[in-house]
């Protein structure tokens, strides 16, 4: 075998060609899908043959904190009507992901368009984060009927509104965070359009409309609670057979499992207690934590963690792991 | 290194380069590009296979960048040695100029190699990340075929793309 030296002599012609822009289409888009969409935008005025490339992206990726600089209404609806473009003119009928990410006033009806657009252009994922409100009042109903959509993260800073009709047949990843959860059954009617959801996560969310949150989900392999607000109250009602993976961070609730949980393979719990906010403490609901420990049992990993040792010595769990 | 030390024999494969340079590689080695697996697989490698679109320089390139990626995973190391050792080896094997850069990233393409495909168009991304236009067109000869007024209007187009 021939040893080729690192770097290679060039020849005369290299200082004169253009060997980048000769690549085929597909590869540019493969080198810009690693940037950040204002720098891939940017290179549209490299030269003609780079004009229109960026069309052809596989994921659509519109962050306002990159254009921060120059927030105006003239600018924020050309970035919109950009992202329209990107969406609408493109030649390749899916797109892979659609990223949005508001922080400050962006117009309703444009993000509502945008997303439309992206659902209607058959979208695998959507991760929104809009500032306070903003999605609560524009996130269409499609969102809520997609085929294609198999990964969905929404932060919303609003009550979550759940159209009657919830059909996500290949849904298998929930992310909802900062959001007033609707009613029961507002909950129980979005669970249950989602069969084959594998991944539930409800981060920094508030329960206080929620009385009974029922989670039986048959599919469900992971579930996490972060930070939930005002759970207290809310009965939460697990029946996940084929759950792995389990964290709960915040406030005791009021636990039921169902069932045990014979497939968990790894539990982090971690209670957090908040006496000057006259929350009640887990010795207030210490049989409902010793059966919900209990029921956890099986895991093969477990992380516990109770802010307060007084407590943690009050409690009796009968068993002798350590943790 | 060397085969013929070893009691089974190991089954190797010629690739021949566009100015007709022979290589001799190993079965590990060859099915990591996606396009001579399937010739493989098809019979179809015998006596050599020609590779009318990558020269014997850059090709003695992407061998080399196979094989150690091939001794490396079959090598018995713990995953997060090999992953490490991978990526410095990855790291130095980018230290190559633009041009080299450019044909590594069109053979991976065309020879359909996934892990050096992703390596080399990140290595540009990079480079034209940190990089003006202006900069950018000088680094790899980018001709500006737009007329002044095009350029206004894409820039003005796309404003909140250029600060």
């Amino acid at each position: 075998m021939s040893n080729a030296p690192k770097r290679a002599h060039k020849t005369p012609d290299d200082d004169f060609v253009d060997r980048l822009s000769d690549l085929p289409d597909g590869v540019l888009c493969h080198i810009l899908s690693f940037l950040d969409t204002k720098y891939a935008v940017a290179t549209s005025v490299l030269s003609t043959r780079w004009k229109n490339l960026f069309l052809f992206l596989p994921n659509v990726v519109l962050d306002d904190s990159l254009t921060r600089k120059r927030r105006n209404k003239k600018v924020l609806l050309e970035f919109a009507r950009f992202g329209l473009k990107q969406i609408m003119l493109r030649d390749v009928p899916h797109i892979n992901q659609f990223h949005l990410r508001c922080s400050f006033n962006f117009e309703e009806p444009a993000i509502q368009m945008l997303v439309c657009a992206a659902i209607w252009r058959n979208v695998k994922e959507i991760d929104i984060c809009v500032r306070k409100g903003a999605l609560a009042r524009t996130l269409p109903p499609e969102v809520f009927t997609s085929s294609t959509l198999v990964v969905l993260k929404l932060r919303g800073y609003m009550e979550l509104n759940v159209p009657e009709l919830v059909s996500l047949p290949n849904l298998k990843v929930l992310m909802l965070g900062f959001f007033i959860l609707p009613s029961d059954d507002s909950m129980r009617r979005l669970f249950r359009g989602c069969k084959h959801l594998e991944d539930l996560s409800l981060s920094n969310c508030n329960f206080w409309l929620v009385e009974v949150l029922d989670l039986s989900i048959p599919l469900l392999k992971k579930l996490s609670f972060n930070y939930p607000c005002s759970i207290v109250e809310t009965k939460l009602v697990i029946d996940t057979p084929n759950l792995e993976f389990l964290d709960y961070h915040g406030y005791v609730a009021k636990f039921n499992l169902v069932k045990k949980l014979k497939s968990l393979v790894g539990a982090k719990i971690s209670f957090v207690t908040a006496p000057k906010l006259k929350l009640p403490f887990v010795e207030d609901h210490r049989e409902n934590v010793s059966e919900f420990i209990n029921k956890l049992l099986a895991v093969k990993s477990l992380y516990l963690n109770i802010d307060s040792l007084e407590v943690k010595t009050k409690l009796h769990y009968p068993f002798g792991k350590s943790f | 290194m060397s085969s013929s030390t070893e009691l089974t024999e190991k089954k190797v494969f010629l690739l021949k380069s566009l100015d007709g340079v022979i290589f001799e590689v190993e079965e590990s080695v060859a099915v990591q590009l996606e396009v001579i697996r399937e010739l493989i697989e098809g019979d179809c490698a015998r006596p050599f296979i020609s590779l009318y679109n990558v020269t014997s320089e850059i090709l003695a390139l992407v061998i080399e960048y196979c094989k150690h990626h091939a001794e490396t995973c079959s090598g018995g190391t713990s995953a997060t040695i090999a992953d490490e050792d991978l990526k410095t080896f990855d790291n130095e094997f980018m230290n190559v100029d633009e041009n080299i850069l450019l044909e590594l990233c069109s053979a991976a393409d065309y020879l359909d190699i996934k892990s050096l495909f992703e390596l080399t168009c990140r290595t540009l991304a990079s480079l034209i990340k940190d990089r003006t236009i202006i900069e950018v067109r000088k680094m790899f000869n980018v001709e500006n075929d737009f007329s002044v007024v095009e350029e206004k209007a894409v820039r003005k187009e796309f404003a909140w793309a250029f600060k």
